[in-house]
C-alpha cells in the first residue's frame, strides 16, 4: 500500500509519486507523468562530467545496503580509460523479507531504465545489464516489454534522442543464490563463473565485468536519478538528513497492522515507522512488541528501548541495510528465528572460504540443537567461537551477516536460549 | 619502499604481497591454500590472516599488497584465535584418522594442527558415507557426500580429506590446461571433483597429488603388489630405477634436495628383497640410440616434422586425447622404462635361462603416469605385461619406512652390471632438456662422423617453459625446442598448427622442469627445490666417465648380440610402439 | 526440443553460458551429463567448468529428482505468517521429517526467500509456487497436487 501524505516533516515523494498513474506495460503513461524528461535534459544540456557533479551534490547513497556514495562509483568508472564499460542494475534482491526492487520493476520499470541510461551516459558505457532475480518472472516480463518500447522511442539503442550516445540494455536472469547480490559475485555469474565474490581491490569500477570498468547500482538507487536530474540536486539533498539525503522505501512486515512498502525520508525513526498511522499503524490486535529486525536476515535486533533510533546511511549503531523492518511479537519462539537465520546463511554460503563454509554449517547444527532442546555442555563456548570467526575472518561480508542477528540474540535473550525450555 | 612487520622495517617492491615479503625474510605465516607455483593466491583458507594498521579487520596476507606506511603484526591474540578456530573447523573431518593415512607425517594440515595444538574434538565429522544399508534412508543433513575414486591406475582420490584449497583445480587448469577438476556445488556440500563425479579421465601427470596439502589426492598405492611379489618364492623381482629417482629418494630421508643417493637406492632395493637391480638410465641410453636413428631417418625422408619425444606418458596421452592430429609426429620409441622392461623379459631372461613368466618387473619412477603407461595394451612386447609394478618414489619411501629400513645405514651397492651400466646422457633424462641434450650428443656425432669437442649443450638447459635453438650440424640447421609443462606444450602445438613455428625435434615433458618435478616425487616441491635437484643431475653428468649413450658398453653388446642395429626388425618389435586416437 | 535447437539461439560468448544452461535445465527438468557435454562443446569450454557453474545454483539440477521435493520458505515474514505450522502439517500428512531423506517418495526442505513476502507463507512443490499457504489449505493443495 502506497500512500501520499504530508506529515510534520515536510518531504516530497521522490520515488513513488506517480506510481498510481503508471501502467508498466505502456511507456506513454510514464512519459505523461514527466518520465524521460530527465534523460532529455541530460542528452540535450549536460555533459557526462556535469551529470556526475550533480549526483555528487545530491549526496545520493547506494540503496542496496552498503550506502556507498553513488557519485564516487560513477566518478571512478568515468575516469578509468577503457573502450568498453558496463552499467549494471542489481535487481537480484535475495535478502529475506525484501521485495522492494520487485515492486519498483512491477510498478515503474521505465524509472529504472531512465536511471540506467543517465548513469551509462555519465560513465561512458555502451552496454548495460539488468540482473534480475531468477524467481522474478513477472518483473522480467515487464522489463523486457519496457526495454522494447524504450528502443522504439529512441530512448535506447544507437543515437539516443538524436545524439551520438549509444546504449543497449540486456536482461540477465539470476539462478537462485543470495551471494549473487554481491556486486563482484554478480559480475562473475555474468561471465559464466561461479557466483563467488572476488578480491577487492581491484574494485569493479576499475576492473569489473570482463575486466572492464563496471558500475553496479541497486535498483532503488537508480530510480532516484530522474528526480535528481529534473528537480535538481539541491532539492534532493534538502530531503532527509544532511549526511543521508533522500527518501527510502521501507518495508514493514510481521506483527504490524499495515504491512507493505512505504516511502519515507531517511532519518525517520523506527518508532515512527512502526507506530505512526500512515506507516505501520502499530501492532496487530492482541500482540505485544518483542523485537524488530532491521535490514533482513542479516540485520540487528532492536528492542523497545532503542526504537527511537533514526534510520540513516553511514556509520550507525543499527545499520538500516536494505530498509526492511520485521516486527516480532511475544507470541513467537526465538528458536524458530535462530534456525531460520542460520539455515538461510548455511544454504547461501558460497563455500569458498573455510570460516563461512564450515562456520555456517556448525552454526546451523547448534541452532537445531537449540530448537530440539538438545544442547551439549560446551555449546555456548563453541557458539562464541563460531560467531567470532564468522564475524572476523571471512572472505566477504556474508560471514558477518550470518553472525549479526545471533550476536544480538545471545546478548539480549541469552538466558532464553541457553536454559532448557 | 619499506614496510614494518612486527615492528621491524623491511624493504619491498610495490607489487608484492605481505606474504611474499614475510617469506623472503623468514617470518613465519601459516598458509594452506597458497602455493608458490600457483600465484596469485585467492585467500580462501584464511590461515594467513594478519593485523595491519590499514584496516580494522584482519586481512589475508597472501592477497594484500604492500603500501607506503604499512605496519603488519603477524602474531597476536587475534590472529592466533582466527587460525586456531578455523583449523579446528577443518580438523573435524581429519581428527583421529592420521595413523592409517598415506600422508601421516608429511601432511600440511597435520603440521598446522600440531603447531596450534588442535587436539580437542569439539566438532563432529561432517563427511562420510552411511555405513549400514538402512542408514541410507536416514541421511541427515550432517553427512556430506564423499567421493572415492580408485578407477584409474595412477591417482587415488578420497574427498573425505579434502579441505577445498583448490590447488589441484588451479594446477590442472592453469599449468596443465586440462581442467579435469572443478569446484562443485555450494555451501557445505561444495567439494572439489570431476564433473558428475565421473572417474578421473585426464593425463595422469599427478601434479594434483603434488600440490594437495592432505591425502585427498594421492598416488595409487601399489606397495601391496610389491610385497606379494617379494613374498612369492617362485617370482624373481627385478627392479629398475628412473634417472631422477637417485636425486630425489634422498629427500625422503632428510637429505638436501639434489643429494646423489644412487648406491643407497640400490642397496635399499636389495634390502627389500629385489633379486636384481638394473638402471633405467640404460633404458634411456637405448632410447637415445633408437630415437637418434629415427630422427636421422626422418631428416633423410624429409618428415614428418617436428618429431616429438615420447618418453613422457602424460605427454603422449595429451596428444592422443586432445591433439590426435599430431600422432604421426610422435617418435615411435617406447619410454626407457618400457624398453628396459621388454628387454629384461626377452634378452635377459633368454640369456640367464629364466622363465619370463616368473619375472616381476618393478620400476621406481618419479611419476604417477608411468603406472598408466605400464598397463597400456601395447606394452606387452615380451608376450605378457612388460612392466608389472610401478612404484613412485613416495611409495617406495613409505614401504621402506614401514619395514624400518634406514637407507643411510646400509652398505652401498652398485647396479647389477648386466643391464646396469649408465652414461651421463641417460642421467640427463631426469631434467627438462636432458633428452634433447642426450639425443644431440649421439645424433651430431652420427651425422658428422666426428667426435664432439664440447658435450654440453647449455642452450637447451634452463628454467624457461619453452627453449628453442638452432643447432648447426655440418650445414644442416637443426631447429629444436625443449618444452616443459603442458600449457607450454599447448602453446607450441598451436603455433605449429598455425604455421608460425617450424621445428625438427621437440622434447616435451608434462611436469615442471621435467621428471625431477614429477607427480610421484617427494613432497613438498617448489622451484627452489627443483633447481637444487637439477643441479645434482648436471653435476652427476659432468662427473661421469661415460657421457654419450652410444659409448655405453652394454648398449654396444645389446646391439651386437641381440638387436642387430637401431631400427632393426627386432628393435621395432620390442622397442617401438603405436598410438591411438582417444579424442572424444 | 533437442539440445542443439536450444543452443543455436545463443551466441557462443561467456555471458550466454549461464543462460544456455538455464534454458536446457528448464526444458529437460535437469542438466544431464550428455547435455552438459554438448554445452561444453558449443562454448568450447572444458566440461568441468560448465558443471562447476551449473552445480552452484539451486535452480539448476544436475540429476533427475527421484523424489518429489516440497519446499517451505524459511524467511522471517513467512515465519511470522506461521510457516512453521505449515511445515508441521506437511510432516504429519506425508509422514516424514523436514530436512531428512527418510521418505521414499517425498522430500521436505526449507528454502530461501523468493521475494514474495507480501503473499506468504510460500510453498513450492516441484517448480510450482503456492502463495498464502496456511495449515488449513495445505491439505487440499497436497491432495490436489500430489
Amino acid at each position: 500500500m502506497i500512500l501520499l501524505k504530508i506529515i510534520s516533516k515536510r518531504f516530497m515523494q521522490i520515488l513513488t509519486k506517480n506510481w498510481d498513474k503508471i501502467d508498466p506495460f505502456h511507456i506513454d503513461t510514464y512519459a505523461r507523468s514527466g518520465g524521460y524528461e530527465a534523460l532529455r535534459k541530460v542528452i540535450r544540456e549536460m555533459t557526462p562530467e556535469s551529470v556526475v557533479k550533480e549526483i555528487k551534490i545530491s549526496g545520493l547513497q547506494g540503496r542496496g545496503g552498503a550506502g556507498c556514495p553513488t557519485a564516487l562509483k560513477w566518478e571512478s568508472a568515468a575516469k578509468t580509460k577503457a573502450q568498453d564499460k558496463y552499467f549494471i542494475c542489481n535487481l537480484d534482491e535475495s535478502e529475506p523479507g525484501v521485495y522492494k526492487d520487485r515492486t519498483i520493476a512491477e510498478k515503474s520499470p521505465h524509472q529504472i531504465i531512465e536511471g540506467m541510461i543517465i548513469g551509462a551516459y555519465a560513465i561512458g558505457a555502451k552496454k548495460g545489464f539488468i540482473y534480475i532475480n531468477g524467481h522474478y518472472e513477472k518483473s522480467a516480463e515487464i522489463l523486457t516489454v519496457a526495454i522494447k518500447q524504450a528502443l522504439e522511442k529512441e530512448f535506447l539503442g544507437k543515437g539516443i534522442m538524436g545524439s551520438s550516445f549509444d546504449f543497449e540494455i540486456e536482461i540477465f536472469r539470476g539462478s537462485g543464490a543470495y551471494i549473487c547480490g554481491e556486486e563482484t559475485a554478480l559480475i562473475n555469474t555474468i561471465e559464466g563463473k561461479r557466483g563467488e565474490p572476488r578480491l577487492k581491490p581491484p574494485y569493479p569500477v576499475n576492473s569489473g565485468l570482463f575486466g572492464k570498468p563496471t558500475v553496479v547500482n541497486n535498483t532503488e538507487t537508480l530510480v532516484n536519478i530522474p528526480f535528481i536530474i529534473s528537480r535538481g540536486a539541491k532539492i534532493f539533498s534538502g530531503i532527509g538528513m544532511k549526511n543521508s539525503p533522500g527518501t527510502k522505501l521501507f518495508l514493514l512486515e510481521g506483527a504490524v497492522k499495515s504491512k507493505g512498502i512505504f516511502e519515507a525520508p531517511l532519518g525517520t525513526s523506527v518508532q515512527e515507522l512502526i507506530y505512526n498511522s500512515i506507516y505501520g499503524g502499530g501492532l496487530e490486535e492482541g500482540k505485544e512488541f518483542w523485537f524488530a529486525q532491521i535490514g533482513g536476515a542479516s540485520g540487528r535486533l532492536m528492542t523497545a528501548g532503542n526504537l527511537d533510533q533514526l534510520l540513516v546511511y553511514g556509520p550507525a549503531e543499527y545499520p538500516l541495510g536494505c530498509g526492511s523492518i520485521l516486527v516480532v511479537d511475544k507470541s513467537m519462539d526465538l528458536k524458530d528465528f535462530l534456525v531460520s537465520w542460520s539455515g538461510f546463511f548455511h544454504r547461501e554460503s558460497c563455500g569458498k572460504c573455510v570460516p563461512c563454509r564450515e562456520g555456517t554449517f556448525r552454526l546451523h547444527e547448534i541452532a537445531k540443537r537449540i530448537r530440539n532442546n538438545d544442547l551439549l555442555p560446551d555449546d555456548q563456548e563453541r557458539l562464541e567461537d563460531i560467531l567470532w570467526t564468522l564475524g572476523n575472518t571471512t572472505f566477504c561480508p556474508l560471514g558477518n551477516f550470518a553472525a549479526t542477528a545471533w550476536k544480538d540474540a545471545i546478548r539480549i535473550f541469552g538466558d532464553k536460549i541457553f536454559k532448557a525450555a | 619502499m619499506q614496510i614494518k612487520i612486527n615492528n621491524k622495517s623491511y624493504d619491498c617492491n610495490p607489487d608484492e604481497t605481505i606474504l611474499s615479503v614475510c617469506k623472503k625474510n623468514g617470518i613465519r605465516v601459516p598458509t594452506l591454500c597458497t602455493h608458490p607455483d600457483l600465484l596469485p593466491s585467492e585467500g580462501a583458507c584464511r590461515m594467513c590472516l594478519v593485523e595491519t594498521n590499514q584496516a580494522k579487520c584482519l586481512v589475508s596476507s597472501c592477497t594484500t599488497k604492500v603500501c607506503e606506511g604499512l605496519e603488519v603484526i603477524t602474531e597476536s591474540e587475534k590472529t592466533n584465535k582466527a587460525r586456531t578456530i578455523n583449523l579446528e573447523l577443518l580438523w573435524a573431518d581429519h581428527a583421529g584418522k592420521c595413523a592409517k593415512c598415506k600422508r601421516n607425517g608429511n601432511c600440511e594440515l597435520q603440521r598446522l594442527a600440531k603447531e596450534f595444538n588442535i587436539d580437542e574434538f569439539r566438532f563432529v565429522p561432517r563427511r562420510g558415507e552411511p555405513a549400514l544399508p538402512d542408514e541410507i534412508d536416514l541421511i541427515k543433513d550432517n553427512w556430506s557426500h564423499v567421493v572415492v575414486d580408485e578407477e584409474n591406475p595412477s591417482i587415488s582420490r578420497d574427498s573425505e580429506y579434502c579441505i577445498e584449497c583448490r590447488r589441484c583445480v588451479k594446477v590442472c587448469r592453469d599449468i596443465q590446461t586440462v581442467e579435469a577438476y572443478g569446484f562443485n556445488h555450494r555451501s557445505s556440500k561444495s567439494n572439489v571433483g570431476t564433473p558428475y563425479e565421473k572417474p578421473l579421465d585426464c593425463i595422469f601427470c599427478g601434479q594434483c597429488s603434488m600440490v594437495c596439502p592432505t591425502a585427498a589426492i594421492t598416488e595409487k598405492d601399489d606397495t601391496e603388489k610389491l610385497e606379494q611379489a617379494l613374498a612369492d618364492p617362485k617370482k624373481m623381482v627385478i627392479a629398475q630405477t628412473a634417472p631422477s629417482t637417485r636425486f630425489t629418494f634422498s629427500e625422503e630421508f632428510g637429505q638436501n634436495p639434489g643429494t646423489f643417493w644412487e648406491k643407497q637406492l640400490v642397496a635399499t632395493l636389495k634390502e627389500l628383497g629385489c633379486d636384481k637391480v638394473f638402471d633405467t638410465v640404460l633404458g634411456a641410453d637405448l632410447t637415445i640410440m633408437e630415437e637418434a636413428n629415427e630422427l636421422i631417418e626422418r631428416i633423410k625422408k624429409g618428415g614428418p616434422f617436428p618429431m616429438f619425444t615420447s618418453c613422457c606418458p602424460s605427454w603422449v596421452l595429451y596428444i592422443e586425447k586432445y591433439y590426435p592430429e599430431f600422432i604421426p609426429n610422435l617418435s615411435t620409441c617406447k619410454s626407457p622404462q618400457q624398453m628396459l622392461s621388454s628387454l629384461i623379459k626377452t634378452y635377459y631372461a633368454e640369456k640367464e635361462k629364466f622363465d619370463p613368466e616368473n619375472i616381476v618387473n618393478l620400476s621406481i619412477m618419479p611419476c604417477t603416469s608411468k603406472k598408466y603407461e605400464a598397463q597400456r595394451k601395447e606394452m606387452d612386447a615380451s608376450g605378457q605385461k612388460d612392466t608389472d609394478i610401478v612404484l613412485t618414489v613416495r611409495e617406495l619411501a613409505r614401504l621402506v619406512r614401514e619395514r624400518k629400513i634406514l637407507p643411510s645405514y646400509l652398505k652401498e651397492k652398485k647396479y647389477d652390471p648386466a643391464l646396469g651400466i649408465s652414461t651421463g646422457a641417460g642421467v640427463l633424462f631426469a631434467a627438462s632438456g636432458g633428452v634433447m641434450e642426450a639425443a644431440l650428443r649421439t645424433a651430431v656425432e652420427r651425422i658428422t662422423g666426428q667426435e664432439l669437442a664440447k658435450l654440453d649443450f647449455e642452450i637447451v638447459r634452463g628454467e624457461a617453459g619453452i627453449r628453442c635453438a638452432g643447432i648447426d650440424i655440418d650445414g644442416l640447421n637443426l631447429k629444436v625446442a625443449v618444452v616443459h609443462e603442458i600449457r607450454n606444450a599447448k602453446k607450441i602445438l598451436e603455433e605449429i598448427k598455425q604455421g608460425k613455428s617450424e621445428y625438427h625435434f621437440v622434447e616435451v615433458m608434462a611436469c615442471p622442469n621435467g621428471c625431477i618435478g614429477g607427480g610421484g616425487q617427494p613432497l613438498p616441491a617448489d622451484q627452489e627445490i627443483r633447481n637444487a635437484r637439477i643441479k645434482g643431475v648436471l653435476s652427476r653428468d659432468k662427473g661421469m666417465s661415460l657421457r654419450k649413450s652410444h659409448d655405453n658398453p652394454v648398449i654396444k653388446k645389446l646391439y651386437k648380440e641381440f638387436l642387430e642395429k637401431p631400427g632393426s626388425e627386432k628393435a621395432e618389435k620390442l622397442l617401438h610402439t603405436k598410438y591411438t586416437n582417444r579424442k572424444k | 526440443m533437442s539440445i542443439q535447437k536450444i543452443l543455436i539461439q545463443y551466441e557462443p560468448v561467456p555471458e550466454n553460458v549461464l543462460r544456455a544452461v538455464k534454458d536446457v535445465n528448464r526444458h529437460n527438468g535437469y542438466l544431464s551429463e550428455n547435455d552438459c557435454e554438448e554445452i561444453a562443446k558449443y562454448f568450447s569450454w572444458p566440461l568441468a567448468r560448465i558443471y562447476s557453474l551449473a552445480s552452484f545454483f539451486d535452480e539448476i539440477r544436475i540429476k533427475k529428482d527421484r523424489k518429489i521435493i516440497i519446499k517451505v520458505c524459511s524467511g522471517g515474514p513467512c515465519l511470522m505468517e506461521k510457516s512453521q505450522a505449515v511445515t508441521r502439517q506437511i510432516e504429519m500428512l506425508l509422514k516424514l521429517e523436514a530436512e531428512n531423506d527418510g521418505s521414499p517418495k517425498y522430500k521436505l526442505e526449507l528454502m530461501s526467500c523468493k521475494g514474495l513476502c507480501d503473499r506468504g507463507p510460500i510453498v513450492m512443490i516441484g517448480d510450482q509456487i503456492f502463495e498464502k499457504v496456511n495449515p488449513e489449505n495445505i491439505d487440499d493443495i497436497i491432495k490436489d497436487y500430489l
